[in-house]
């Protein structure tokens, strides 16, 4: 059996900690948690409560980024500007933490029986092969930013899915920081748009803009040489 | 509006040392709620929204209708006590339906029918669907039909 209790308590832990917003670990451990309890969910063939993790990890979602671009290299400039909006985006997090649908969430999710194991087990292989196929989406759109995203998910969502199955999804831990890396440029672009628009405004964008694309291209070729190893593990998982 | 009031499947009876919240289906409640469901899709129903109870014969029972939801499902502790005007707002969409249990659902479809939650008159069997059309305020809105799940599982192709 399969309970999801340990991280249903991490989840009810860190909430407060991302409310009260000091700590940016609080709005990434809620996140790893929604993200991982939504794994769960989707083992057990559960279609409820999946809308409520999705909506609560959409509400600190910008927080989060905004976090690890300050925690990063940013030009004093841009940082100045960039910092007091800290405060605005919590605020979502904070009213999130506090909305009815966070408290019913936590309740119906402890409510849930373990999932029964071999109904887990036999769920791996659809989680492997959506990865193979966002990956061929991948392959033919080029590096479309849309298709690398929805790759990034199903990587993610395979790792935790086989955690939750007692194997190892660490192997894809290094594709996973790719992928975050390329989603730090990402979300740095975004900011820098609604930032000023001023001359050393319009290098520094072009300057993010050429790394992301470097960055994508990367992220390509990581994936195209980690496809066999997922396409090995689908053989792994459905062979007799 | 169309709203759909749902009552839960046939569930665990009540035990001493078991909390009304964790009461689950029962296997049977679980099958036949299932071929209601089917039921209400070979009539053509659809939901753009599903909000539930966070108890779990509600989550299970939102569970099993999901695959009539076009839009999206939401919890709701708003359905796990008498039914107010929080719970009022958060009926949205041409077509919602919420699960739940009783005798809250049936004070929710006596205060949008009489506009009176004690009102009484309707208490749900298990599995049934009360279906209303009107605005979502008290008073507002009438019922179109009663489904009880016998009837529902005999629907066919």
């Amino acid at each position: 059996m399969i309970p999801a209790g340990r991280w249903i308590e991490h989840l009810a832990t860190w909430l407060p900690v991302a409310r009260v917003g000091e700590d940016p670990e609080g709005v990434h451990q809620v996140r790893v948690a929604a993200r991982r309890l939504d794994a769960w969910l989707r083992l057990g063939g559960f279609g409820v409560l999946r809308d409520d993790l999705r909506w609560l990890r959409a509400e600190i979602s910008e927080a989060r980024d905004l976090d690890v671009l300050l925690a990063g290299e940013l030009d004093a400039d841009f940082r100045a500007w960039l910092a007091p909006r800290r405060d605005e985006v919590h605020q979502r997090v904070h009213d999130a933490v506090d909305h009815p649908r966070t408290a019913a969430l936590i309740e119906a999710l402890s409510l849930l029986p373990p999932l029964d194991e071999a109904t887990a087990r036999g769920a791996i292989p659809k989680v492997i092969r959506q990865v193979l196929r966002r990956g061929r989406a991948v392959d033919q759109a080029s590096a479309d930013t849309e298709a690398l995203h929805q790759l990034r998910r199903g990587l993610r969502r395979l790792r935790f899915s086989l955690e939750w199955v007692g194997e190892n999804g660490k192997r894809f831990v290094p594709l996973q920081d790719a992928f975050g890396e390329l989603n730090d440029h990402a979300v740095l672009l975004r900011w820098l748009d609604r930032a000023p628009q001023d001359d050393e405004h319009v290098a520094r964008r072009a300057e993010a803009h050429e790394a992301l694309d470097r960055r994508r291209i990367d992220v390509v070729q990581l994936w195209r040489r980690s496809e066999p190893e997922v396409e090995a593990l689908l053989a792994s998982w459905t062979s007799s | 509006m169309d709203l759909f009031v749902i009552r839960h499947g046939v569930a665990e009876p009540r035990r001493d040392d078991l909390q009304d919240e964790r009461r689950e289906l029962t296997p049977e409640g679980r099958k036949e709620l299932a071929r209601a469901v089917r039921g209400m899709g070979r009539l053509g129903v659809r939901f753009d929204r599903l909000l539930h109870s966070p108890w779990l014969r509600a989550v299970q029972t939102a569970d099993l209708f999901v695959g009539l939801v076009d839009g999206s499902t939401e919890v709701t502790r708003g359905l796990a006590r008498s039914p107010d005007n929080e719970l009022l707002g958060m009926l949205s969409g041409d077509r919602a339906a919420v699960v739940g249990h009783e005798p809250w659902l049936g004070e929710l479809v006596s205060w949008l029918v009489t506009g009176d939650p004690g009102n009484g008159g309707l208490e749900l069997e298990k599995g049934a669907v009360a279906w209303l059309r009107g605005e979502p305020r008290p008073g507002r809105m009438a019922v179109v039909a009663v489904l009880p799940p016998d009837i529902l599982r005999r629907v066919k192709r």
